[in-house]
């Protein structure tokens, strides 16, 4: 049993349950604070992440079949210890792996329908999943070098200059590219992740390594303009847990490159 | 000296705790319950005068006890444990480059308005506590009851660590600590309470030649 094992795979109705699994409504994505939060008493609050905890939603199956909520009753209880997948189709089709928890409470409403009201599905970090969830415009976030009181986001290595960018985000940390100890690693908590970096013809190549584990070849950064801010990789596949994205210098760069420049911009966070 | 106005209404600027800490390899730290700068510290590298920038890390104004006996003052602070980068947290960096146990430390109650120190204790901090948003940590006067303590035990085992630069072994087998397994006898600290029980018995000694001393010469 997992997350193969799909709860609403269409919204269509069911011969075999003479009905939908599609729950009424639509899915709240409810998020749990994941943050800790410590607040000196003349001093601004600080937060951190702390937890991996996924979204929770309360579904409710009106006036359902008896074969419907006899199916929705067998998911409840084949996972408790594992999980399944739930699709929220009325809302852009994102999958989310998790299992019931909280009481099942079937009541009759008569005519021979069943009513199952705010059973509560939460969703496992941690574990994979069919799709990963891959809307940007709307649920992701940007994680910057810098947060909003200028304190460095990226635990570093070697000389990550601070500058401006001429547009677009406001900074970027440049190291020089020559010394293949520096690193630059940002820890987040979610799913994927797109990474940013400048590409120009003074940029050389950076090696990223993925929760301590290289990934791919080295990423040439050259171009013959400068263009700033590319996405220059992007990682779908991960679960929902806390990961580390690190860009280390290479001391290689492209033939036509001057110089061998590593620039760090952002990442995109999917939450 | 506490300035009291005359007349008027008692009131001002509320009083700022700033705590400086110098670990013991000689880091200094600079802490507020609030964000402020420009404040003289308590504590320099070269003892100069130096204007400093305290970030505000002090959840709240710490508690001390204060006996006015030879019982130890004590205290307690709390220092917030959430700031860093995505991967560390300050604190930790801290607490891992030089171990915060017997840092030294200035509190004062801070007038900001009147630039003076109305309460000011010195001593030592031990870190009681990580709790997953703070870190707790409690303070000792400088001269502590248990500052007299002495250094050496009184006994008939040495005192000094085998294989330490007082001890001078070179060994590769440690001593038992006695005098009887000490490789370095000259350096043995300790108290020598074995007594030698195998001498003879004396023997008296026999008249072996006749001596007569009567006989004139």
């Amino acid at each position: 049993m997992s997350e193969k094992v799909i709860l609403n795979e269409h919204v269509e109705w069911d011969d075999n349950i003479e009905d939908s699994t599609t729950p009424d409504y639509g899915f709240t994505w409810n998020t749990p604070s994941r943050s800790a939060i410590a607040k000196p008493s003349g001093g601004r609050p600080y937060s951190r992440e702390v937890t991996n905890e996924g979204h929770t939603f309360t579904l409710s199956w009106i006036n359902r079949s008896f074969l419907c909520v006899q199916r929705i009753r067998w998911f409840y209880n084949q996972f408790k210890r594992g999980y399944f997948t739930i699709i929220d189709h009325d809302g852009g089709g994102r999958h989310c792996v998790g299992r019931f928890t909280g009481n099942l409470q079937i009541a009759e409403a008569g005519n021979d329908k069943y009513v199952i009201q705010n059973l509560t599905f939460e969703e496992i970090p941690g574990v994979p999943m069919l799709v990963y969830p891959s809307d940007w415009d709307r649920d992701s976030i940007i994680v910057g070098p810098v947060d909003d009181d200028g304190m460095l986001i990226p635990a570093i290595s070697g000389v990550w200059s601070v500058t401006p960018m001429p547009a677009g985000f406001p900074v970027v940390l440049t190291n020089a590219g020559t010394d293949t100890s520096n690193f630059a690693t940002t820890e987040y908590c979610g799913y994927g992740f797109r990474l940013y970096m400048r590409k120009g013809p003074n940029q050389g190549k950076a090696q990223i390594a993925i929760d301590g584990a290289s990934y791919g070849d080295p990423i040439d950064l050259y171009n013959a303009t400068d263009i700033g801010l590319v996405c220059v990789l992007e990682v779908l596949a991960l679960s929902l847990d806390f990961h580390r994205v690190k860009v280390s210098a290479t001391a290689q760069k492209n033939a036509a490159s001057s110089a061998t420049t590593v620039t760090y911009g952002y990442l995109r966070v999917m939450q | 000296m506490i300035l009291y106005p005359i007349q008027g209404t008692r009131t001002g600027v509320a009083p700022v705790c700033l705590l400086d800490i110098q670990t013991v390899d000689g880091n200094i730290y600079y802490v507020a319950d609030r964000s402020i700068s420009n404040i003289p510290a308590a504590i320099t590298v070269d003892n100069e005068p130096a204007l400093v920038e305290y970030l505000p890390w002090l959840m709240s104004a710490p508690t001390f006890r204060f006996y006015r006996s030879t019982q130890t003052d004590t205290g307690s602070i709390l220092l917030q444990n959430l700031s860093g980068n995505s991967v560390s947290r300050d604190f930790e960096r801290l607490a891992r480059r030089s171990a915060l146990e017997g840092a030294m430390f200035v509190f004062r109650w801070w007038n900001a308005g009147g630039e003076f120190a109305w309460r000011e204790v010195h001593g030592t901090l031990t870190v009681a506590g990580v709790p997953k948003t703070s870190a707790q940590l409690n303070a000792s006067q400088l001269i502590a009851g248990s500052d007299d303590t002495p250094a050496e035990i009184y006994g008939e085992n040495c005192q000094l660590v085998w294989g330490e630069k007082r001890c001078g072994a070179t060994g590769d087998t440690e001593c038992l600590y006695s005098y009887h397994t000490c490789q370095v006898p000259e350096h043995f600290m300790g108290v020598l309470n074995t007594y030698e029980k195998n001498f003879e018995e004396t023997i008296a000694p026999v008249i072996t030649q006749t001596v007569n001393r009567r006989r004139g010469l």
